[in-house]
């Protein structure tokens, strides 16, 4: 099971993400980033405050909608990763397509985000 | 089963430069004046991973001999054979994946298609092996033709799925996604398993075909898989090029519950040093990836024997 928090930030979303992204929350992950690729705004960013895990499955669908947004001219990004996650960003080689931020101020303040969630 | 890699590089042979080996011993004799022991030396400075292509030897204890693929590795086998005298084999079985170049450039130059009295039986599911392997041999592309050579050749078609018995082992094909098709092969003597599965592409655990390998490596003591790219890479500028990472290779192999994986068929693109690292980050993942199924996770290389 894996629960998503969706706030705007000006032309940023932030989805907030907690659980593990597996194979079997794939589906519902990748359902949720279609359906925010397809509207509009500056970009997406992933808080993965809550995320202990990723696999191939999940990465796939992070890999494909950053390309999705990225085809629109706008941006996939992801903060607060914990070690482990980033490490698994990193050796799948993700960390070199899409933007990595340590905190969602460093995020937003980067994509152009800020002010109070609407 | 004994399991000997005489090749493990993708797409080309790839020879270290005289640059590379000053670059590793400048770097080691530093290590070393520091106290470092030889054998505490990561491999990419006391080794290499070599820059054959693809060419494999399994022996089964019974004495059963296959070879996987012709890549530049079987040059230097030719060479070992040569120097175990009267011992060595006359009958040479050399399953084939598929006749892409870097699978078949050794076969010029393996020393008993020069010599009478030795036969050499090439096993493969693509349709005209003959042809596909003569076409190297055309003038144009090499100086001695394939109907002058003096050892005997023979081509058995097998078939996907379809088992059959080499050398006292049981071989089972299974075809693979790569342009032009490739096939893996299972090979099972005495209750010990081995999958060599080179030039594949894994598309995703949900994918049929992906699950239908799973399926092929159930069980198995060893798998070799190619794993040339990044998992990113593979999923976009090289998606569809018919390769894999190793990120999907240790996720089918926990699935299939594999005792261990060896990746193989190395980035050209890669060196000796970056070779390390993925081998640590493919550990690094495994650990991650369903931590409660154990798996061993090696990287191939030139010269590599292991026991399964």
């Amino acid at each position: 099971m894996i629960t998503m928090d969706e706030r705007r930030h000006g032309p940023v979303i932030v989805l907030q993400l907690d659980g593990s992204l597996d194979s079997r929350n794939a589906p519902a992950l990748e359902a949720r980033l279609g359906a925010l690729a397809a509207g509009g705004g500056a970009g997406l960013v992933l808080d993965l405050t809550g995320v202990a895990y990723v696999s191939g499955a999940c990465l796939r669908v992070l890999l494909l909608a950053g390309k999705r947004l990225d085809g629109a001219g706008r941006r996939l990004a992801v903060c607060c990763a914990r070690a482990e996650v980033l490490d698994i960003l990193r050796i799948s080689g993700l960390t070199r397509v899409i933007g990595v931020y340590p905190d969602r101020a460093g995020a937003l303040a980067d994509m152009g985000g800020g002010g109070d969630p609407a | 089963m004994k399991v000997r890699f005489w090749g493990t590089r993708g797409s080309l042979p790839t020879p270290l430069t005289a640059e590379d080996v000053g670059r590793k011993l400048a770097a080691a004799a530093e290590r070393l004046a520091a106290g470092c022991a030889v054998a505490d030396l990561p491999f990419h400075l006391r080794a290499t991973y070599g820059g054959n292509t693809s060419c494999v030897q399994v022996d089964t204890p019974a004495g059963g001999r296959l070879m996987l693929d012709a890549g530049t590795g079987l040059r230097d086998y030719g060479h070992w054979l040569a120097g175990q005298g009267a011992d060595a084999p006359r009958d040479h079985h050399i399953l084939l994946s598929h006749t892409h170049w870097d699978h078949i450039m050794g076969l010029p130059f393996f020393g008993p298609v020069y010599h009478e009295g030795q036969t050499i039986t090439f096993y493969g599911c693509h349709p005209s092996l003959r042809e596909r392997l003569a076409a190297q041999w055309e003038p144009s592309h090499f100086p001695v033709r394939f109907d002058r050579l003096s050892a005997t050749m023979k081509f058995v078609q097998l078939k996907h799925g379809q088992t059959v018995d080499i050398e006292g082992a049981a071989v089972t094909p299974l075809a693979q996604r790569h342009p032009g098709a490739s096939y893996g092969y299972r090979i099972e003597h005495g209750g010990r398993s081995a999958v060599y599965s080179t030039d594949s592409e894994q598309k995703g655990m949900h994918d049929h075909r992906t699950q239908a390998f799973i399926a092929f490596c159930r069980g198995a003591d060893l798998l070799i898989f190619d794993a040339m790219y990044s998992f990113v890479d593979a999923c976009t500028d090289k998606e569809d090029w018919g390769h894999s990472s190793n990120l999907t290779g240790i996720e089918i192999a926990k699935r299939a519950g594999v005792k261990r994986l060896y990746l193989f068929h190395h980035d050209p693109m890669l060196d000796d040093e970056r070779l390390d690292e993925v081998v640590s980050d493919s550990r690094l993942y495994a650990g991650h990836y369903r931590p409660d199924v154990p798996l061993e996770v090696a990287m191939a290389y030139d010269g590599l024997e292991v026991s399964v």
